[in-house]
């Protein structure tokens, strides 16, 4: 009998040693990693969606223009429509069908909007900065894992994804003092994923017209991921929309839109390139942008998001959630 | 895979699990397999060497003792029959026959070693002697070849137990897989160290229970292994790369700081390697030989030597310098000296010739340049004159009634025999002899130009690198000066556990924060904007 008792206080003591050691590491993991609390708000993203994702009943998933233009705050507001948007900057659509499976294996959501803006970008687009903030914030899991494999460049290892330690440890350099401050930071830094950005540097040319020449077909991985997430969402039975954000930029071309469209078509789905509506939507590019373009200002995220939850609210069938308690409670800490 | 690397410490990982998981009689049976997966992952095409070296040893050792065997039948069955000087005949024709199965044996792996190492030497030295004396531009292509991972290790290990079996030093292993073991075992093979059979043998092959506390101080002896190797060692070599490139540009102490640099860098290299070897060892239970024991406290080269890479020149000192110093010829040509009047150096004979042999050899075992063989034969010098004045060194000290076991005199020598050494690795650092010794003169020029800027700022170690270098430095050097009274992590372990969790977390910190490891960070290109 004290045998045995020995034996489980051993077991004890090193399971004890190990947790300390694996504190440890989690906490320089933690201290070492870029902050992105006060800039590059972007990298909180796909951490902050945890916490939220019960209340997700729709995901916008895409790159950068979707995090600028999608304010979740305003579909909730005017049409009861509870969001997150898990979307990065210079997010490939590889990395959008993990964003969807890590989001799927922990509630599935009603709906998933997903943007393919960034589908005019190659195979072999490899943009580690991007990687990271999409990915660092993104719970341990079989997901995560294969996204690292598909998105990592050749100099990278898969141990420095895993470990963020091993790649920002050299920034013991210039650690300060929000590192510290920061390193167990749970708060939300985004609304819901959305990024406001009251800049407004407007277009120079007011007519959008796509240049894109050249090769405008869409690679075969691009292709690949998009079926795949079409498919495992039909798996889960989520509804799914395919659409890209408006934005006031030539670099695209309507055989993007003849391709996507034919694999809306064969999965009897919708596709709306939201450029074809900006006098509906009202957008204004000399006041709406700032960045010429590029992305949607606050202004034009109110105008956006507000046409975007009434198209949704009119073609689908999402659950209002204004009579929800819990809802009510959890949207009114967002916006405060 | 690489030693010092995540998927070497996840190989470690699921080695171990699977070796306790095992049951006691079979772990072997797991490091056997381990070590093949290990070395199968440098590349398969290895495994042809390692076979022939393992296979050629088995089936020497196996004939060596067949033939003693045969020898033992042979004078009992005929014990009444044989007179004496046929017994000693017939003694004689079986050590003749042990002896020429032994010397394939040597000849067949060391001919590889050699092949592999020197082919391309020799071919550049064919090609200068065709160029000068018979005037052919035709060179012969060098063959390129890449040495097998450990070759020269588990070679000289292998070759040294054959040896030890030829002279009936044990008994030969009966099994041909816990043989291979012997020869392949992992951690050991990248860079040693070089294990006797009768030593390691029984470490391999002897059921241990699991006892957490072993893992515990392997982890430990790992953690201060990397600690050497990746936060000072691997910090330094940039430095120490680019001004010894720039010798001509950074003269005077900026070369003196990179001898320190490389003494430090080479000694962190290296014995933190051992200590992983050594560490991950002993987590499987088994203690392997050590390898160093605080080299730069030598008060003269040759203790050095026989602290700096231990198993190594116990190996020259085994199988080279004993049996030629007791070689029928040598002993004889010391002999013919003495009668002919130079006696001193008659007496000499037996030990200088095998030890100039054993240090061109060394020289070579480092690398296949002449900078080299130089330096090899430099530290034969040195020895020498170390030997041969002795007597006038200790009677100066008595002159001067210097206290020889006093800290200052022990100090004066240990910092001699440092900076001798130091100096001696220059060759070492340089791309061929005269550059070495161009270097060397360069130290002595130009000191007042020294300016520590430029190091920080020209030369790769950012002060704030340079600040973390001499740090773990002189941590690196109490620690040995601590080992000096016995094991440091013995001392660690009687700590109170809080002290021992602060000393294990401020190392895990310090080697996974300000280890010289992965691409940096570049602050700039994780800003926002690139879409």
């Amino acid at each position: 009998m004290k045998k045995a008792g020995n034996k489980i206080i051993n077991i004890i003591s090193v399971a004890l040693k190990v947790l300390l050691i694996l504190f440890l590491v989690i906490t320089l993991n933690r201290i070492f990693m870029p902050k992105y609390v006060h800039e590059n708000l972007d990298g909180r993203i796909t951490q902050e969606y945890y916490p939220q994702a019960k209340y997700s009943d729709v995901i916008f998933v895409g790159s950068s223009t979707v995090h600028s233009a999608v304010d979740p705050r305003v579909l909730w507001e005017e049409q009861g429509i509870s969001s997150y948007v898990r979307a990065n900057a210079s997010q490939t659509m590889w990395i959008s069908y993990y964003m969807i499976e890590d989001a799927v294996k922990l509630r599935k959501p009603e709906m998933v909007c997903l943007d393919v803006t960034f589908i005019k970008y190659g195979d072999d687009f490899v943009e580690e900065p991007s990687t990271r903030k999409s990915l660092d914030g993104m719970r341990l899991s079989s997901s995560k894992i294969e996204c690292i494999k598909a998105s990592m460049g050749p100099d990278e290892k898969m141990a420095e994804y895993i470990m963020p330690l091993f790649r920002f440890h050299s920034r013991w350099k210039e650690l300060s003092l929000d590192d510290f401050r920061y390193a167990y930071y749970n708060k939300a830094v985004t609304f819901n994923g959305y990024l406001p950005d009251e800049e407004v540097d407007p277009v120079e040319e007011k007519e959008l017209v796509y240049t894109k020449e050249g090769d405008t077909e869409i690679s075969g991985r691009n292709l690949y991921y998009l079926n795949k997430a079409i498919e495992l969402c039909r798996s889960k039975g989520i509804t799914v929309m395919l659409f890209k954000t408006p934005a006031h930029s030539s670099n695209w071309s309507t055989d993007y839109d003849d391709q996507i469209n034919s694999v809306a078509k064969e999965y009897g789905l919708t596709y709306i390139n939201f450029d074809e509506y900006n006098d509906e939507i009202g957008l204004d590019y000399t006041a709406d942008t700032p960045d010429k373009g590029s992305h949607l200002n606050t202004s034009g995220a109110v105008k956006f998001s507000s046409y975007l939850g009434r198209y949704l609210k009119d073609n689908y069938n999402i659950t209002d959630r204004k009579t929800n308690d819990k809802y009510i409670k959890n949207w009114n800490g967002i916006i405060k | 895979m690489p030693f010092i690397s995540v998927d070497f410490a996840l190989f470690v990982t699921a080695v171990l699990l699977l070796y306790y998981i095992f049951p006691k009689r079979y772990r072997w049976v797991v490091l056997l397999i381990a070590s093949y997966v290990f070395y199968g992952l440098t590349g398969i095409e290895n495994f042809a060497y390692i076979l022939t070296t393992t296979v050629s040893a088995f089936l020497g050792a196996m004939l060596i003792e067949n033939k003693g065997t045969e020898q033992k039948k042979y004078l009992e069955d005929n014990k009444n029959k044989l007179t004496k000087e046929e017994k000693k005949s017939y003694k004689a024709v079986i050590k003749k026959k042990q002896k020429l199965i032994l010397t394939v044996c040597i000849l067949l792996n060391f001919g590889i070693l050699l092949y592999l190492k020197y082919i391309d030497w020799s071919i550049a030295y064919i090609n200068l002697f065709r160029l000068t004396y018979m005037g052919r531009i035709d060179f012969i292509p060098f063959k390129n070849l890449l040495l097998p991972l450990g070759i020269s290790f588990y070679t000289f290990q292998t070759m040294g137990y054959l040896i030890d079996i030829y002279y009936g030093k044990y008994e030969r292993e009966h099994n041909f897989f816990r043989f291979a073991l012997f020869v392949s075992f992992f951690p050991q093979i990248i860079q040693g160290p070089i294990s006797r059979f009768g030593e390691l043998a029984g470490e391999l092959y002897k059921e241990v229970d699991f006892d957490f506390s072993r893992i515990k101080s392997g982890f430990y002896r790992i953690m201060w292994g990397l600690f050497k190797k990746l936060v000072i060692a691997d910090r330094l070599a940039a430095y120490v790369r680019d001004a010894i490139a720039l010798r001509e540009t950074y003269k005077g102490l900026y070369i003196l700081l990179a001898v320190f640099f490389y003494s430090m860098q080479i000694y962190g290299d290296f014995s933190g390697g051992i200590d992983v070897a050594l560490g991950v060892s002993e987590m499987f239970g088994i203690k392997l030989a050590e390898n160093f024991n605080r080299p730069f406290f030598s008060k003269s080269i040759s203790e050095y030597w026989q602290r700096w890479h231990i198993t190594l020149g116990t190996w020259f000192k085994d199988y080279i310098f004993y049996p030629l110093s007791l070689n029928k010829g040598i002993i004889k040509l010391g002999k013919f000296v003495r009668e002919k009047g130079a006696v001193q150096f008659g007496k000499r004979i037996p030990i200088y010739i095998p030890m100039l042999i054993v240090w061109f050899t060394t020289g070579m075992w480092h690398g296949s340049q002449n900078r080299f063989v130089v330096w090899g034969l430099f530290n034969f010098v040195f020895i020498v004159l170390g030997t041969e004045f002795e007597p006038l060194s200790n009677k100066i000290t008595q002159e001067l009634k210097l206290n020889e076991t006093g800290v200052m005199m022990k100090t004066y020598r240990v910092f001699k025999t440092f900076w001798l050494m130091s100096f001696l690795r220059i060759f070492d650092i340089s791309a061929d002899v005269p550059s070495a010794f161009d270097t060397f003169v360069l130290i002595f020029r130009d000191w007042g130009s020294f300016n520590i800027k430029f190091v920080y700022e020209n030369l790769s170690l950012p002060q704030e690198d340079f600040i973390v270098a001499v740090v773990a430095i002189v941590i690196m050097f109490v620690f040995d000066l601590i080992q000096r009274r016995g094991s440091v992590r013995e001392r660690i372990f009687k700590l109170p556990v809080i002290f021992q969790w602060v000393i294990l977390s401020l190392l895990i910190t310090a080697v996974s924060v300000f280890g010289y490891y992965g691409p940096g960070y570049d602050a700039a290109s994780f800003i926002y904007g690139a879409f």
